[in-house]
């Protein structure tokens, strides 16, 4: 009895737990589900969905070894140059479990291991020869080890290149899809955990709104609520799935409301706020009202994609066979590897023996000083990242149907793993993921384009390798690592600063939005559907208008700061040597002039000047991000600014008070929101009404400005004088 | 000038550690001045951030009457400054003459080093007889020897001689003393040394190291020896 | 409750009986010598010569482990008579003598340019703690840089509008070694210049970041194969310097072979023998001889020493690696007759010249250590295209593993 006790308790416990692991997870759970999504979009017929998905496949299979190769080089600081060996016996160890026939009789045996089984005993494969490798570092430190192990990558590469019968030699290695990939249970399987995964993110949605109770945060969700309910409305194949979760959207906003206004006279509450942790007494708002719109989310999801589900389950039961039904299944089953590896690394290395690994890769002798085994440590990384990409070449073979030795062991791989880590970002948990997923996009839209001009494709890899070298010297951190120690203080910056109870300033909460919007952005323009164009678009036009924004509010800060910027550089520099770089007065033309070129350039619409003139506004817009990576600190005092004078300036106008109020926002982003949304559907029917929604915006616009005439002519002269001077 | 070499106030980290906490000290020019302290203290630290080999993060140093803190280590060691290292370092693949031959700086001419040769042969007559062995088979006193050569081969106005005597027996430690006796007429010293009985007679300035600071300086020698509760609290050495 | 006493450590037991070491490392030399001996035994379908030699490596095991003197002696008698056996059997066998000689003298020809080549990767790891992942690339540009500048230099003498045609007249064999000259001068001087370049630009920055550097040449190396790829095609395609056909000259001075009853030698491998040692002792010469030779060599032992004796160690650096980055484009150049020149190379000799630095000694180790390390690899690759061909690539990576099992170190080197 008291066993039964304690049981329920625990489970009350892991029950109350979800809210804080959800919140804790917010990015993670958001793209994740987001991802999750995408195979529900397809269906039987050809769909461009389709080559989405093989293409994040392939990102997700080499972003695992990317993964697993940072784990060796970035943590433990062990380069291994011939980590493409423990991605080929992968390959070719499920190869040959898929396939009697590839081995002779006696070793043949394996291939009656059951399918997803065998992905264990590759990762044990994998796990072994990383257990070799590491049994080598005891003769060679440090540095050296990369000698080693690019000597027995090779060993194994010459013996399959050498041996065609059981590496099918240049013609490469059939390898048929596994059984049980092509049945529907599977694939309903795979189904029912993304259902979970997408309640999991409306649930941190909810988290969030009711935790970020002013007008910031809704500020921010709107994009999301709109470009979410767009992806829905198209992959959906039923209208009213997406107005419904489009609803639950607004009565989260509503439940947000409805608790803000009772608890704003509750001086605990303010309490509650700054420690992050906010518990309604009230049990309807609390538990019965998000049931109920988790329930109306997951409806609505099943109304969108109803009818692709019923097309998956008729078409396995037509013809299992056929190649597009296996592609869904295939993601799904890399993107739950991906999940599960992704949460086991994480933990890993927030472990104690996560730590002692940083410690013996920081200084081996002093780690050794202090008791630990570095031996054993470096050991055991090897085996656990040989796993790791041991698991990515076992999802690859049955993925990529045709296996060579050239491509599944060649140095080259293990070239791009590392490629994709440091341009992601050594050390880093996404910086893989995030590289991989960079460079094979760029590598898909640039090749074209460079042959475009007639010129050999391959002059991207150049590129490439330029880019790499200038991240090495430059940027040693990579993309995550970089923008990541600057989102650390610039996080603390905002934590310390505080404008009465009206706090604007991006939270920790806060950040998980713009990681799904740059992902979905990112998938959505990968897709090159033109009917997701819309929302790509609006989702880069969204986060650029509010850099841009920032850049003309800043733009005094920008100045004083580019030129203490580039004293310091050009002190830092003299000290060098004789070698002068620095930015003088003299030569700003030439940014004048490279964006009028640009701008020149991208209007004569001649295809042969877009690359330069690309390439011109890639250099502005590099620079401008660097400059708003520095000045982060006065960017935030400045929009907290500029807030307060909008709010105090709209007291002030006399007894005319119009101002804007809170709910009024929410009202206009709702009528816009619909209003886009009914745009989209093409619809003649619901056109009138669009351009009704839009043309009141527009009038109320118009009157506004005719209202504020008087401020908005003085703002602008007080900003013309300051401009002068 | 009478100070060949002046410390002002140097802080030196070596990775995350702080080992030089503020060290002031002067070398006045033609002396020998001594550097006592106990294993750790930071003596060879400041040997070594002289050179630039740990340049100092703040404070600053001057020789002749020029900064060299921020210099590199070849450009400071080209102002006139030789090196005695306290483990000798010599190059053990090289014979003993190669060793001497890249000792020569580019600024000194060969005629100085052919001078520096005999006085060499003259301070340790038995360097003649192994020349042309590898430096690696030779002996601790022997390579001792060699080491100091080293940094005769250039007209030094400073040298930097630590641990001389470490590990070498009572009779070659005393030769050696003996033989750094005599180059006093030559350059300035600054000296570090445990075993400060033993070179009491080079000199009488001193300063003494404990954690990074300097604790007690003087210009009399005897009194240190004399004062015993100093050296017992700093030196590690009770009697 | 008994008390464990102790629990038994394999590492413990080892040292206390050291003989038990002794015979595990002779039994795997054994079972290795055993495998490659069958292995040649099939492949010449003279499996009984193969356990003739089994038989007799395994006499030899015993007398060196048996403190016996009799049973030494014994042993040593029957290895000869199995060895005087296998002479006499081996001689009436068609081919291996011929067999034996080429792979002989290639092997040593692939051997002294390989030794120039790993010198300087030697060089600049040794000096500049730096592993050049560039540095198989260097040597493949080189060979492509001496193949065009032979070209672009006959071409220049053939042009009838240019005066170089009155300098040798339609002498084409002076040509062909005036354009061998040029072209592998030119290679070694373009190549110096790429390296120091990259060094003065880039490498110089993440001195003190082993792995930085690491990932910065394995930045290099990705470009200039790729660059490489795009202008001369992929790795399938080698080019030759064939007279008539790529090459305008009718001859090219050091073609042809020499014939030596059935055993037939390229004249251009001997050739490269002789290179090979002269370029070799001019640079045992510069290290002993000259103060920057001296330098650099103690340098390697102890940088900071160096530069605190007054030598500026980064100009060191540079001139390593200017120098590292001419030896391999050197021998790339005049390595192009024998092997032509590909950018697949590039990996390949990269991955030779690992397995030489590791045989011959990574860490602290001697030019010699190269040197042995270089003939090696040399050797046993020549040997087993000849012999086994089927071991040829892997041939290498079972050396450095019987190496580094029985001297950790390599062979001049020590842990």
């Amino acid at each position: 009895m008291n066993n039964e006790s304690n049981n329920e308790g625990n489970l009350k416990r892991s029950v109350r737990g979800i809210p804080s692991i959800l919140s804790k997870n917010r990015t993670v759970i958001a793209v994740v589900a987001f991802l999750y999504l995408i195979p529900l979009g397809t269906t039987s017929s050809f769909s461009p969905v389709r080559t989405l998905l093989f293409i994040i496949t392939q990102i997700m299979i080499f972003g695992l070894l990317a993964m697993s190769f940072d784990l060796q080089l970035g943590r433990a600081s062990l380069l291994n140059f011939g980590h493409v060996a423990l991605f080929g016996v992968g390959a070719y160890f499920m190869a040959y479990t898929l396939d009697a026939g590839l081995l002779p009789p006696p070793f043949n045996l394996i291939a009656t291991i059951p399918y997803p089984l065998t992905l264990v005993f590759a990762m044990l494969v994998g796990g072994g020869l990383g257990l070799i490798m590491g049994l080598t570092t005891s003769r060679m430190r440090g540095t050296a080890f990369a000698f080693i192990a690019l000597a027995i990558s090779m060993f194994i590469f010459n013996f399959f290149r050498q041996n065609p019968d059981i590496s099918g030699g240049e013609t490469g290695l059939q390898v048929p899809t596994p059984d049980i990939i092509r049945t529907g249970p599977f694939y309903l399987l795979f189904v029912a955990i993304a259902f979970v995964f997408l309640a999991a993110f409306f649930g941190t949605v909810i988290l969030y709104i009711k935790k970020r109770t002013d007008y910031a945060g809704l500020i921010l969700l709107t994009p999301v609520m709109v470009a979410f309910t767009g992806v829905l409305l198209i992959f959906g194949t039923n209208i009213l799935g997406p107005v419904l979760v489009f609803i639950a959207f607004l009565v989260m906003i509503l439940l947000n409301r409805f608790e803000r206004s009772k608890s704003f006279s509750d001086p605990l509450r303010e309490n509650q706020t700054l420690t992050g942790e906010v518990k309604s007494i009230n049990k309807l708002t609390a538990y019965v009202l998000p049931f109920i719109i988790m329930i109306v989310v997951l409806v609505g999801l099943y109304l969108s994609f109803a009818t692709n589900i019923a097309d998956m389950v008729l078409l396995w039961i037509e013809d299992s066979s056929l190649y597009y039904f296996t592609i869904p299944v295939q993601f799904y089953l890399v993107l739950t590897c991906l999940v599960i590896i992704y949460a086991f690394v994480r933990r890993l290395i927030a472990s104690p023996f996560g730590r002692m690994i940083t410690a013996v890769a920081q200084n081996e002798e002093r780690a050794e000083a202090l008791g630990y085994n570095s031996y054993r440590a470096k050991i055991v990384v090897l085996v656990i990242s040989g796993a790791i990409a041991s698991l990515a070449g076992a999802l690859y073979a049955p993925f990529i149907r045709i296996i060579v030795p050239d491509t599944v062991l060649g140095v080259e791989v293990t070239i791009n793993a590392m490629l994709y880590t440091i341009i992601g970002g050594i050390a880093t948990l996404l910086g893989p993921l995030l590289g991989t997923g960079v460079v094979v996009y760029s590598e898909l839209n640039l090749v074209d384009l460079i042959e475009g001009f007639g010129l050999p494709g391959r002059l991207w890899l150049i590129v490439l390798g330029v880019l790499y070298i200038g991240i090495v010297l430059f940027m040693p951190l990579g993309i995550v690592g970089s923008i990541g120690r600057r989102v650390d203080s610039l996080k603390g910056s905002f934590r310390q600063m505080k404008v009465r109870q009206f706090e604007f300033g991006l939270k920790d909460a806060d950040y998980w939005i713009f990681g799904l919007l740059g992902t979905m952005g990112l998938v959505l323009l990968l897709s090159e559907d033109p009917r997701f164009l819309p929302i790509s678009y609006g989702i880069f036009g969204f986060l650029g208008a509010l850099g841009l924004l920032l850049m003309l509010l800043f733009r005094r800060e920008i100045a004083s700061r580019i030129r203490g910027f580039i004293k310091k550089r050009r002190l830092r520099r003299r000290k060098i040597g004789r070698f002068e770089f620095g930015l003088k007065d003299a030569d700003y033309w030439i940014f004048g002039l490279l964006g009028t070129m640009g701008l020149v350039l991208l209007l004569s619409e001649d295809p042969r000047f877009l690359p330069i003139s690309y390439g011109i506004f890639g250099f502005l817009g590099a620079l401008g991000l660097l400059l708003m990576l520095l000045f982060r600190r006065e960017i935030a005092s400045r929009i907290r600014g500029f807030i307060k004078k909008r709010r105090l300036r709209r007291r002030k106008i006399g007894r005319f008070e119009f101002g804007l109020k809170y709910v009024d926002d929410v009202l206009f982003g709702s009528l816009g929101t619909l209003g886009i949304l009914l745009l989209l559907t093409e619809d003649p029917r619901f056109l009138l009404i669009s351009y009704g929604i839009f043309g009141f915006l527009g009038a109320l616009g118009l009157f506004l400005m005719i209202l504020y005439r008087m401020e908005i002519a003085s703002r602008i002269r007080r900003r013309s004088t300051k401009g002068g001077d | 000038m009478k100070n060949l070499l002046e410390i002002h106030d140097a802080h030196v980290y070596i990775g995350s550690f702080y080992i030089l906490q503020g060290v002031s000290l002067v070398v006045p020019k033609g002396e020998v001045t001594l550097l006592l302290g106990r294993n750790g203290a930071g003596k060879t630290t400041t040997m070594k951030s002289i050179l630039g080999i740990y340049p100092p993060s703040e404070g600053k140093i001057v020789f002749k009457g020029e900064e060299i803190s921020n210099l590199p280590t070849h450009k400071i060691v080209n102002k006139g400054i030789g090196y005695v290292p306290d483990t000798r370092r010599i190059f053990g693949t090289l014979t003993v003459e190669q060793n001497l031959i890249i000792s020569r700086r580019k600024g000194t001419s060969k005629d100085v080093m052919e001078e520096r040769l005999e006085l060499v042969f003259d301070l340790f007559p038995d360097m003649k007889g192994f020349m042309k062995q590898r430096a690696g088979t030779l002996s601790g006193g022997q390579q001792q020897m060699l080491a100091v050569a080293r940094a005769l081969m250039n007209e030094n106005d400073l040298l930097l001689i630590d641990e001389p005597t470490e590990g070498l027996s009572p009779l070659l430690a005393k030769n050696l003393i003996n033989a750094l006796d005599r180059l006093k007429e030559f350059a300035t010293i600054l000296l570090v040394e445990q075993n400060f009985r033993t070179v009491s007679k080079l000199g009488d300035n001193f300063y003494i190291f404990d954690n990074g600071k300097i604790v007690h300086e003087g210009d009399n020698i005897a009194e240190l020896i004399a004062d015993k509760e100093l050296v017992a609290q700093y030196l590690g050495v009770s009697i | 409750m008994t008390m464990q006493t102790e629990r038994f450590s394999s590492h413990d037991y080892m040292e206390n009986h050291p003989q038990v070491i002794k015979i595990l490392v002779w039994t795997i030399v054994l079972i290795v010598i055993a495998a490659i001996l069958v292995v040649v035994g099939i492949v010449n379908n003279r499996l009984d010569l193969a356990i003739l030699l089994i038989v007799a490596a395994a006499l030899l095991v015993v007398a060196a482990i048996v403190n016996n003197r009799l049973v030494s002696a014994i042993c040593l008698i029957v290895i000869g008579a199995i060895l005087i056996v296998v002479a006499i059997d081996v001689y009436t066998l068609e081919g291996v003598i011929v067999k034996a000689s080429k792979s002989f003298v290639n092997g040593l020809a692939l051997s002294m340019l390989l030794f120039l080549m790993v010198s300087g990767f030697f060089l600049i790891f040794g000096l500049c703690d730096v592993i050049n992942f560039a540095h198989g690339a260097f040597f493949m540009l080189g060979g492509f840089m001496g193949f065009v500048i032979y070209l672009g230099t006959e071409a220049l003498f053939l042009d009838p509008n240019l005066p170089f045609l009155l300098l040798f007249g339609a002498n084409h064999y002076v040509m062909s070694v005036f354009a061998f000259i040029v072209s592998a001068l030119g290679a070694t001087a373009i190549m110096a210049l790429i390296g120091g370049g990259i060094e003065f630009f880039t490498i110089r920055r993440l001195y003190g970041n082993s792995i930085a550097q690491i990932l910065l040449t394995v930045g290099f190396m990705f470009i200039i194969t790729q660059a490489a790829e795009i202008i001369w095609g992929p790795p399938q395609f080698s080019y030759f310097i064939i007279p008539g056909s790529s090459s305008q000259l009718d001859t090219f001075f050091m073609g042809g072979v020499l014939v030596f009853g059935d055993i037939i030698f390229e004249t251009y491998n001997i050739f490269l023998i002789f290179l090979g040692f002269a370029v070799g002792g001019l640079m045992f010469l510069g290290f002993r001889k000259t103060r920057i030779g001296l330098q650099i060599q103690a340098g390697i032992e102890d940088k900071e020493m160096v530069e605190a004796l007054g030598t500026d160690i980064r100009k060191l650096f540079t001139i390593v690696f200017m120098l590292g980055a001419g030896l391999a484009g050197l021998s790339g150049a005049v390595l192009v007759p024998m092997i032509g020149a590909s950018s697949g190379h590039g990996l390949t000799y990269l991955i030779y010249a690992f397995v030489i630095v590791v045989v011959g000694g990574a860490h602290y180790g001697r030019f010699e250590g190269t040197f042995f390390g270089a003939l090696i690899v040399g050797l046993s690759i020549q040997f087993s295209s000849y012999f086994i061909p089927f071991l040829e690539n892997i041939i290498v990576f079972i050396i450095m593993v019987i190496i580094l099992i029985v001297k950790p170190g390599g062979l001049t080197g020590h842990e």
